[in-house]
């Protein structure tokens, strides 16, 4: 679980990557695609970090995969929350809760 | 999709494959926004220019997860496999116990015969070091000419002498061993094996003392030996309760006494099969000087083992020569040569010859090839009952296969049954053969102490070793039942081809009954020799003869006359209503004989070199006493020149003519007439099983052939239930009369029980192994036949509806199981006559032909298998008739 403030930015894509599969099961481009048009303008995903992202994370057994056939009839890998994945998504986004309630009493004073 | 999770592609294929599917998304994309697919196609490529770094970098960590995971899914998959495998097992219970039952007693009574046969013949003893480079020394003598060789390891001390000469210092010993001695320590008095040893035995075997030291040279002196003793680890920890203060103590052996210097360490207990307990200097040997002659100078003085290692570098046939060469020149120093007797360094196992083999020992080898026989029908067995599930499942395996399990999955999944119901049964036949090695042992060779238990690693080792080959081979072939779906094979084994049985299970069931057939016919060739055996007449009245004698310890004799003797015997003969009393020099049935000069007429021994009667000194009465009944003539009574010849001797001397009144001249061509009085019958002079021998007897006061050994053994006739009894009583009023002297005391009868047991032992083991692999035979025919009717209860329900009867349906059944018992049973006669000539040594009495036995084997198969299928035939025979409408 990560600690520290620069640990967590690091873990951001991880964590709206978890978000994406809480929907269910879907392939790395979908992912991407999904994250940029839920976010809006502004937010671009690289593959660069999409890929090994996902890659990480399955073998910290958050996330498995299984080929399936997509849309176009093609093989594709799809990417699942496991039940560890489930549980990480919850632990990290109670302290991205934390972390933004701590920054915004800063900023923002009452 | 299935298979792509079976059968993952390598990380660097499937980053590739997912990035292309990447591309293959974006250029779908911009060609739906309105791009000619070639533009599409360049743009997403161009967006996509990291591609190679992206690729790098996933498959760097898809092949660390592929590692890690493929290191515990390894574990994993082996612990999910059994836990799969023990519920299967654990919903088939009667299946798997049929199985584990089957495999335990098969690989249990193997591994009891394996357990045996080892102790015998390849255990090295415990404790030796380097023991193949140990060797025993094997005299081979002819005693006379026409006689086979004969194969000892008797030596004299003399011989041991010059072939020790041959050899460095403390590369040869010698040693000889009493089994029965008593070891007085303090007031606790031990029965023990006491080794009379030469000091070079503990260098030459490697032994070293765990306490205290051994003795060496200086204390080994013929005839002036240090009183100092060593004993064994294991009798100083099972009888001296490992007491470090017994060292320096003085313990009663017999009648002497020694210093206790030492404990030899485990696990060396002696080189024998039976273990030493204590040793104590050779030279300390109780040997009779006779005259100027000490014992170690004498030829007279056998019974010594001699045990050496040849130099490397020394050919031992050339060694062989060399010390038939010497043992010939210490002969000729202390007595006559005996030209033919050769040396041979043979194996330190004396079971491995060069000698003759015990009948036991015969036994046990002719075991180890039953057993290894009832461990292939086992196997069998095992197969077909694996097979007939691997069939059940076919549909279950077919399922999965679709369902996309690889065959190499299925054949662990298969494997994995196997290895759990071998495990279990692997475990379950060490516990049998331990039990089953230990009754073997004590059947076999009651009268053996082991040196080592029957447990020892080559026992797990061949029991584990068999476990893992039938469960690889059952499990191989259950795969290849279960995965064929094609109906040629399903044909082949189980098909309806041969009685509907399948052609592997039937050869299987005629393979069973075949060998079930052989060892009871075995079985009843050996009890019918046993009842010939016992019906045979000794010439003796064996069962009511007690026998015993006083031995004075040396320097002592003139305590035990023959007068005091007689004083105890007298109320004892009253007490147990003794029929009659006497004398004679020797006891029937024991070991050799006495034989004198001797001269009829003009006819000397010379002419007849190869007729060597023995003569015994019988007192007044003898032949009443014993039951050796006059076939003319009588006893010579008091007239002490007179001599009694038995038939055999009277026809040989003097054949054609009346012996009565002929003359013999014993001892010297010159000697007074010794003139015959009677005949009386043959009767066994040294073993049960012997030609007619030649034999005669001269009074037991007759002081005019001097060499004969005297009368002083005691023989009692007592009703034959009071034999042991009078035996004991009589035994114990002697050693009480006489504390000092050792006490012999003998009953023919018992002497006869042992001369019987190879035949009974052959009965019984025979029996018992033909009983187990009937049960299993049995157990085979039974599965075989109710999967068989299981099979086609449809078949059956359908012939009731078209009003087959009960009895008709059954006896079908029946007539189906019976014919491959009866073509096994046949083949099992067949296969007895042809092993006919390997135990006929081991019969007496019946041809290993004998009809009797024939039919007797095979007909118990026949009945066990007609038993074995009345349940499965009494179910088809009950078929719902419904069952056959219903379906389809």
């Amino acid at each position: 679980m990560p600690s520290t403030t620069r640990d967590r930015l690091r873990g951001t894509l991880d964590i709206l990557i978890l978000r994406t599969l809480t929907w269910g099961p879907r392939h790395g481009y979908a992912i991407g695609r999904w994250l940029e048009e839920t976010a809006g303008p502004g937010l671009t995903i690289e593959e660069g970090s999409l890929y090994p992202s996902l890659y990480r994370m399955e073998q910290r057994h958050w996330i498995s995969s299984e080929w399936g056939r997509s849309e176009l009839g093609r093989e594709a890998k799809f990417y699942k929350l496991t039940a560890a994945g489930r549980k990480q998504l919850k632990a990290e986004t109670a302290e991205w809760q934390a972390f933004i309630a701590m920054i915004s009493r800063v900023l923002v004073p009452e | 999709m299935i298979r792509r999770r079976l059968f993952p592609r390598a990380p660097r294929d499937a980053v590739a494959a997912e990035l292309d599917f990447h591309v293959a998304m974006r250029t779908h994309e911009l060609t739906q926004a309105g791009l000619p697919p070639a533009d599409a196609e360049r743009r997403a490529r161009a967006e996509f220019a990291t591609r190679e770094a992206i690729a790098a970098e996933c498959v760097a960590i898809a092949e660390t997860t592929e590692q890690r995971l493929s290191r515990r899914d390894r574990l994993l998959d082996v612990a999910r496999d059994i836990r799969f495998a023990v519920r299967q097992l654990l919903k088939a219970p009667a299946f798997s116990l049929g199985v584990i039952a089957t495999l335990a007693l098969g690989i249990g009574a193997g591994s009891s015969v394996f357990a045996l046969l080892d102790g015998i013949f390849w255990r090295w003893p415990a404790g030796v070091s380097a023991p193949a480079t140990l060797q025993r020394v094997w005299i081979t003598s002819r005693p006379s000419m026409g006689t086979p060789p004969y194969s000892a390891t008797d030596l004299e001390y003399p011989r041991y002498r010059a072939i020790s000469a041959l050899l460095p210092a403390n590369a040869s010993a010698l040693y000889s061993v009493d089994p029965t001695v008593t070891v007085q320590v303090r007031d606790a008095a031990l029965p023990a094996r006491l080794a009379y040893a030469t000091a070079s035995l503990f260098p030459l075997v490697g032994a070293h003392a765990v306490l205290g030291r051994l003795y060496g040279r200086g204390e080994d002196v013929m005839g002036a030996a240090a009183p100092v003793v060593v004993v064994s680890e294991s009798f100083w920890r099972r009888s001296l309760g490992a007491d470090a203060g017994v060292i320096g103590a003085t313990v009663a052996i017999g009648r002497a006494r020694y210093q206790v210097i030492g404990i030899v360490a485990a696990p060396f207990s002696g080189v024998d099969v039976e273990g030493v307990d204590a040793w104590v200097p050779l030279g300390d040997y109780p040997g009779v000087s006779q005259g100027a002659t000490p014992w170690w100078e004498s030829r007279n003085w056998s019974g010594f083992q001699m045990l050496l290692r040849v130099p490397p570098g020394l050919a031992s046939a050339a060694f062989d020569a060399r010390a038939t060469q010497a043992i010939h020149a210490a002969d000729g120093q202390v007595g006559s040569v005996d030209s033919s007797a050769r040396v041979t360094a043979g194996s330190l196992i004396m079971a491995r010859g060069p000698g003759e083999q015990s009948a036991e020992t015969s036994i046990a080898v002719q075991l180890g090839g039953v057993a290894l026989l009832l461990l292939l029908i086992v196997t069998a067995n095992v197969l077909g009952l694996m097979l007939a599930r691997a069939a059940r499942r076919r549909q279950e395996v077919a399922l999965r296969l679709a369902l996309g399990i690889s065959r190499g999955r299925l054949l662990r999944l298969l494997l994995a049954e196997s290895a759990v119901l071998a495990a279990v049964a692997g475990v379950a036949s060490v516990l049998v053969a331990v039990v089953g090695g230990a009754l073997l042992r004590r059947w076999l060779f009651p009268d053996t102490r082991w040196a080592a238990p029957p447990l020892h690693w080559h026992l797990v080792a061949f029991a584990a070793v068999t476990a893992i080959a039938i469960a690889v081979l059952t499990s191989l072939m259950s795969m290849r039942v279960a995965v064929t779906n094609h109906g040629a094979l399903i044909d082949r084994v189980h098909g309806r081809s041969l009685g509907g049985m399948g052609r592997l299970r039937t050869a299987a069931v005629i393979g069973q009954i075949a060998l079930s057939t052989v060892l009871l016919v075995g079985a009843v060739l050996f009890a019918e020799s046993l009842r010939n055996v016992r019906r045979l007449d000794v010439g003796y009245d064996a069962d009511r003869l007690v026998y015993a004698a006083v031995r004075a310890a040396p320097g002592e004799a003139g305590d035990v006359t023959a007068a005091r003797v007689d004083e105890v015997v007298a109320p004892i003969a009253r007490r147990v209503a003794a029929e009659g009393t006497s004398r004679t020099s020797a006891i029937p049935l024991q070991v050799g004989g006495f034989g004198i000069p001797w001269f009829a007429g003009t006819d000397s021994m010379g002419a007849r070199a190869h007729f060597r009667p023995t003569v015994s000194r019988v007192a007044a009465g003898y032949f009443a006493v014993v039951g050796l009944r006059f076939v003319t003539g009588g006893d010579f009574g008091a007239q002490t020149s007179g001599v009694v010849v038995n038939q055999k001797m009277a026809e040989t001397v003097w054949p054609g003519v009346n012996p009565v009144g002929q003359c013999l001249r014993l001892g010297k061509r010159d000697a007074a007439c010794h003139l015959v009085t009677g005949v009386v019958r043959d009767a066994r002079r040294s073993a049960l099983i012997e030609p007619p021998l030649p034999q005669y007897f001269v009074a037991a006061n007759d002081s005019t052939v001097p060499m004969v050994p005297a009368a002083d053994m005691v023989v009692l006739r007592v009703a034959a239930v009071h034999s042991a009894a009078a035996s004991a009583l009589l035994g114990a009023a002697l050693q009480r009369a006489f504390p000092d002297a050792r006490v012999w005391k003998v009953r023919l009868e018992e002497t006869l029980e042992k001369a019987y047991h190879p035949w009974r032992l052959g009965a019984a083991l025979f029996a018992l192994f033909g009983m187990l692999a009937l049960v299993v035979a049995s157990v085979g025919v039974y599965s075989v036949v109710a999967y068989d009717v299981a099979q086609r209860m449809r078949d059956f329900g359908i012939r009731s509806a078209l009003g087959a009867g009960v009895g008709r349906l059954a006896s079908g059944v029946i007539r189906g199981a019976l014919w491959p018992v009866a073509l096994g049973a046949a083949i099992g006669v067949l296969l007895s006559l042809a092993a006919a000539k390997s135990v006929s040594a081991l019969l007496y009495g019946v041809s290993p032909h004998a009809a009797v036995a024939l039919v007797a084997g095979a007909t118990v198969p026949l009945a066990a298998a007609i038993v074995a299928s009345l349940l499965p035939a009494w179910r088809a025979a009950h078929a719902d008739p419904a069952i056959g409408l219903r379906s389809e």
